[in-house]
């Protein structure tokens, strides 16, 4: 048995102990109150291509809902769980289905179905929760121009997978914390022969929520704030690796780097991704990929694909005011059917804002130019409504 | 891939429009107000416009504070298993000081709105009559 594959059974044997440890907590002996919490959210949205014939031969346009519902309960303080059922573009999902075992502020064991902790942007991924219509270009999942010639981007989100976390927050003082996470989850997945995730299979039935592969991938999140009653700075960084074909012949590995500062009402963020992904050469790689072989004659098996968002937002009365720059650059050989030279770019320039209609509904508008290396120009208008309940 | 010149432009000007408008934040004067006070200023007392304005740093950090401004909570109690289940959330930021912080913020805006200052009677009020009371409670006319 090799080391690496005796990680994950010494990660659920430690956990297995720490969980046992936390069952065996004497018991209080006024039993605790058990309670239920219901929440969720919609958002409708209308995509308009207005520089496309047919917005549809490269997005996913027009109308579309996302909707969310929410449901925990609370066992005391030391245990919940949490169950959540998302409805988008690929049918209904199951966004959560986990347990929290906390046994104090900084440590905290989640089992289950999740979105593990990486980056920023996941933790406010709900349409509810932040003031666009689609989701900054490194996280997008299927909202963006020429997603599939992209294959979508760096980490969609909410990207959800089964495992186990191990997640805390140290505060030092009243206005500095570090907070931290660690998990094993099924990772990502692809077929035998794979040049990229298909992220198809981590929701269809065929394969539905099981691991492809028999081992996890790995993470990490670590992050220090400093928060006063005007002003808030996170730094962050998050990385996972693994492998994501059946074989366990391919790997990769993401990390990214967060900032956010918040002065009074006005939040910048900023987030920088970048994932290393081996593809296979297959028997004949001069005949599958587009580009030759290097210097050296050999093949470079993998790719590297970016991206980053910087995003501005500020209240005025009641409207929230957005802009945001974001990007993504791919560098690396491509399949001879792909639409994308090996280094490619795209960088996108959105203006919006939102209107309070009801204190907790918005209007939200928005404006985005998209300027690719490989295609042309585009623009692209969204018109939505949001609200939590 | 080199982009030229001409091409950068937007790429400048965004960069300089997001450090223009942040940066003016800092000079801008306090936020009046965060939308978490209750709708009666009568019960904006330093106190509670300091744990509103913790509430919306503390909340605003994973949703917006519209979820806040829809939550059913009733009262204390409800306001403080909610904000408990917020506090064991990773990454929430809030301490067990900052949970009571918050409770009394939340809890003020289920709370009914204080009694206007009364000043004594100069004079005893008059008693209405009978028959008047009775009309204005059936609803005829004065």
């Amino acid at each position: 048995m090799t080391v690496s594959r005796t990680i994950p059974g010494l990660a659920v044997a430690v956990a297995t102990a720490a969980l046992a440890a936390l069952a065996a907590r004497p018991v209080a002996a006024e039993p605790e109150e058990l309670r239920r919490n219901f929440a969720g959210s919609v958002q409708l949205d209308y995509m308009s291509v207005p520089t496309e014939d047919v917005g549809r031969d490269t997005s996913l346009d027009g109308a579309t809902v996302e909707l969310s519902l929410k449901l925990t309960m609370d066992y005391g303080d030391h245990a919940s769980s949490s169950v959540k059922v998302c409805v988008a573009c690929h049918g209904l999902e199951v966004g959560m289905a986990f347990f929290d075992l906390r046994v104090a502020d900084e440590l905290n064991f989640r089992v289950g179905r999740f979105t593990p902790a990486f980056g920023e942007f996941p933790l406010r991924h709900d349409p509810a929760n932040h003031r666009t219509s689609d989701k900054p270009l490194p996280y997008d999942m299927g909202r963006m121009l020429r997603f599939a010639a992209w294959n979508m981007s760096v980490l969609p989100a909410p990207w959800v997978d089964n495992g186990l976390e191990v997640n805390g927050t140290h505060f030092f003082g009243e206005s500095v914390q570090v907070d931290y996470a660690a998990y094993a989850v099924g990772g990502p997945r692809a077929s035998v022969d794979a040049v990229d995730f298909d992220y198809r299979q981590s929701r269809t039935s065929e394969s539905y929520y099981i691991d492809n592969n028999s081992r996890p991938s790995f993470g990490a999140h670590l992050a220090w704030s400093v928060i006063t009653d005007d002003v808030m700075v996170m730094v962050g960084g998050s990385a996972m690796t693994g492998t994501y074909d059946p074989d366990n012949e391919l790997d990769f590995f993401l990390g990214g780097v967060q900032a956010v500062a918040r002065v009074r009402d006005v939040f910048l963020r900023a987030e920088y991704l970048a994932r290393r992904t081996e593809m296979s050469l297959g028997p004949a790689p001069a005949m599958r990929f587009r580009y030759g072989p290097a210097m050296d004659g050999a093949f470079d098996p993998y790719f590297l694909k970016e991206g980053f968002y910087a995003e501005l937002e500020a209240p005025a009365g009641k409207f929230d005011l957005v802009a945001r720059w974001d990007g993504l650059r791919r560098r690396g050989n491509v399949v001879r059917t792909s639409e994308l030279r090996s280094d490619t770019g795209l960088l996108r320039y959105t203006l919006g804002a939102t209107y309070q209609v009801r204190p907790a509904l918005r209007l939200k508008v928005s404006a985005e130019r998209y300027d690719f290396s490989d295609f042309e120009d585009e623009t692209v208008g969204h018109v939505g409504i949001a609200g939590p309940f | 891939m080199s982009r030229p010149a001409s091409r950068r432009i937007p790429v400048v000007a965004a960069l300089a429009l997001f450090l223009l408008v942040f940066s003016s934040a800092c000079w801008l004067p306090p936020a009046p107000a965060t939308p978490l006070l209750p709708a009666d200023e009568r019960a904006h007392t330093p106190e509670l416009r300091e744990a509103c304005a913790v509430t919306a740093t503390k909340c605003s950090r994973c949703h917006s504070l519209d979820r806040v401004l829809i939550a059913g909570a009733a009262g204390p109690r409800d306001w403080a298993v909610d904000v408990a289940r917020m506090r064991r959330m990773a990454g929430s930021g809030i301490t067990e000081a900052d949970g009571a912080v918050i409770v009394r913020c939340l809890a003020a805006r289920a709370a009914p709105p204080p009694a206007p200052p009364t000043a004594p009677p100069l004079m005893p009020a008059p008693t209405p009559a009978p028959e008047r009371a009775t009309a204005q409670t059936e609803g005829g006319p004065p």
